[in-house]
């Protein structure tokens, strides 16, 4: 058997004992089901959103849920809940995606270069992370907002640009640590290039725990674009979001009240599901957590 | 020790000036200048050039945060041209209310978190931990403003216990100002006690693993002494450094929270000086912000190395 060989079999009997591991957890089964309905109601609701989610009806204004061919009522432009929901799944999957997606891009290779030459370049980046991190993130998405003007792509873009410091510092740290493992310093004596050792010996190291901080990020994200919507800074109307729905649903909360519940218990679902997620990977995955 | 702490000090000063370089040039880069938004009726051109003179707006930017700067530190950060007002003094008027807030959130978020996280620790696996450790879960995972709103159905709209806004300088009326800070302070409070539950919980058990809990144990200190003293009080340094770094949370918190209670604190402050087109409030406002952060985190490292003697003795982090 060649060594490959053996690295390949290594690999995929890992794979399975995480598999494994994984599947033993109910609390994580359930976090997966719920992440998988919830991205299969986003990636579908063009197809099966009963009506236009923008498409107004003025003959049948705040109608109560169950009402004949509305199942959660109609907002206060007769527009259909249900159909506005599914929207907003959409829109807040891909905010979250896309933001953290946008973090780890830019964050990683600049934590793999930071913790791997340190120095004075090391220095100034953490240095420039403390002083991102003293702009709390609602705080720098407001000014964002209010520099380039408010719209979906300018709140994921600000909440990857808060997202960033976190990222980079937890990289940064792995970094510092597996550099000292002897099989990096084998490698260095043995003249092996710098990219070679940032991206094949240390960087497959850094996944599980990118995997697991990017599982808690995405819900995390998820309630800052609805926060951010909420507050007129992100989704413009009449395009839905599940913050944009809370924020009309406060203006008619006396004439209206369950309309602020349905969006919520939308974002509670998502975000509960990506977070039991979350715990199940970081037990299966983060060997520091094994109790 | 004291090389320690000057060090700190010396980054935290470092970090808080090149903030105030990101905020001044952050602010430069909105679209329009004052003087645009302050004659906002006046077309002709001279009458607005002379007013840029005045304030010193057609000096370069690096001359201008000079100024600005040197103001600053004499507790001078302008005057909104919107209000008319004195940044500084309407600043002084908001910072109370958000500290009360922010100071009843945190407390908040201790009781509860502390408790729950060493029953959790203590009582691992029972039904004790699965029921906490869901519903610290449940904390992280429900969006602040949606909790807003639903104890305003559930309090103000349902039950109509407590008024849905506003805000009461408590040396006014004590009741009545707690009577509507209660509601936005439990909303703040609950999602942070859910963050420090579950590093309590965690750091507890690290803790009761460790050999000297053993040691303690088998000298035959009863199992309060035991968990009390010595497993609480090293499980509390990584609290504190958990509940220091959240800090930025709790900020963004405040600003959702009284934008939607409607206490004018800083946050509401920030979004209305964002909405009106108030840089020179904005700038004041993000000032602040940025520096109370540096100085709490300031005090979390600080606090950090007085409670491990490790770190003490050894001279340092």
């Amino acid at each position: 058997m060649t060594s490959a060989n053996v690295a390949l079999n290594v690999r995929a009997h890992r794979r399975r004992r995480v598999r494994r591991r994984f599947l033993r957890r109910p609390t994580a089964v359930v976090g997966l089901t719920g992440v998988l309905f919830v991205v299969a109601i986003g990636l579908l609701a063009p197809l099966i959103s009963p009506y236009d989610p923008a498409a107004n009806d003025y003959s049948n204004l705040l109608a109560s849920a169950f009402s004949p061919g509305h199942l959660f009522g109609t907002d206060e432009l007769g527009r259909d809940i249900l159909s506005r929901l599914m929207a907003g799944t959409s829109t807040s999957l891909l905010a979250g995606l896309l933001a953290t997606l946008f973090a780890l891009a830019v964050a990683v290779p600049i934590g793999l270069i930071s913790g791997y030459y340190r120095g004075l370049l090391d220095t100034t980046i953490m240095r420039a992370t403390d002083v991102m991190l003293a702009f709390p993130f609602l705080v720098l998405a407001v000014g964002l907002a209010a520099i380039i003007g408010p719209s979906l792509g300018n709140a994921i873009l600000a909440l990857s640009l808060a997202t960033i410091p976190g990222f980079l510092r937890i990289t940064r740290g792995e970094v510092l640590g597996l550099r000292g493992q002897e099989y990096v310093q084998a490698a260095i004596v043995n003249g092996a290039l710098d990219r070679v050792i940032l991206f094949r010996h240390i960087l497959p190291n850094l996944v599980s725990v990118l995997v697991v901080q990017a599982s808690v990020t995405i819900p995390a994200l998820i309630i800052g674009e609805a926060t951010l919507s909420f507050l007129g800074l992100g989704v413009q109307p009449p395009a839905a979001s599940w913050g944009t729905m809370l924020s009309s649903a406060q203006n008619y909360i006396w004439q209206a009240p369950t309309l602020a519940l349905y969006p919520g218990i939308a974002i509670a679902i998502t975000t509960l599901s990506f977070n039991l997620l979350g715990d199940g990977l970081r037990d299966v995955l983060d060997p520091r957590s094994k109790k | 020790m004291k090389w320690f702490i000057m060090r700190k000090v010396g980054t935290s000063l470092l970090t808080l000036l090149i903030a105030t370089m990101v905020v001044f040039i952050g602010v430069q880069a909105l679209p329009g200048d004052t003087a645009e938004v302050m004659t906002a009726e006046v077309t002709d051109p001279a009458v607005i050039q002379a007013i840029r003179a005045k304030y010193g707006l057609d000096q370069p930017v690096p001359v201008q945060y000079v100024k600005w700067m040197e103001n600053a530190i004499q507790g001078d950060l302008g005057q909104s041209a919107q209000t008319k007002l004195s940044v500084s003094s309407v600043l002084a008027d908001r910072i109370p209310v958000t500290l009360e807030l922010a100071g009843l959130a945190l407390l908040i978020a201790v009781l509860i978190g502390i408790p729950l996280g060493i029953m959790a620790a203590v009582r691992q696996g029972t039904w004790w931990d699965y029921a906490s450790t869901t519903g610290s879960l449940l904390g992280l995972s429900v969006p602040h403003f949606w909790l807003g709103l639903l104890f305003i159905l559930a309090f103000s709209v349902g039950l109509g216990w407590l008024p849905a806004s506003g805000y009461v300088p408590f040396f006014e009326s004590p009741l009545q100002n707690l009577a509507r800070m209660i509601m936005p302070a439990v909303v703040l409070g609950t999602g942070l006690a859910a963050v420090v539950m579950r590093q309590m919980r965690s750091s507890m058990l690290e803790s009761l693993s460790a050999d000297y809990i053993r040691t303690a144990r088998a000298k035959g200190l009863s199992e309060r002494a035991v968990i009390g003293i010595h497993a609480l009080r090293n499980s509390l340094t990584t609290v504190l450094t958990v509940v220091g770094l959240q800090l930025g949370a709790l900020i963004s918190g405040v600003v959702i929270t009284e934008q939607i209670f409607v206490i004018p604190g800083l946050g509401k402050m920030t979004l209305d000086a964002v909405f009106s087109r108030d840089y020179i409030g904005l700038q004041g406002v993000v000032l602040v912000t940025a520096a109370a952060y540096i100085l709490v985190n300031f005090l979390v490292d600080v606090a950090y190395v007085l409670l491990n003697p490790r770190l003490r003795l050894g001279g340092g982090a």
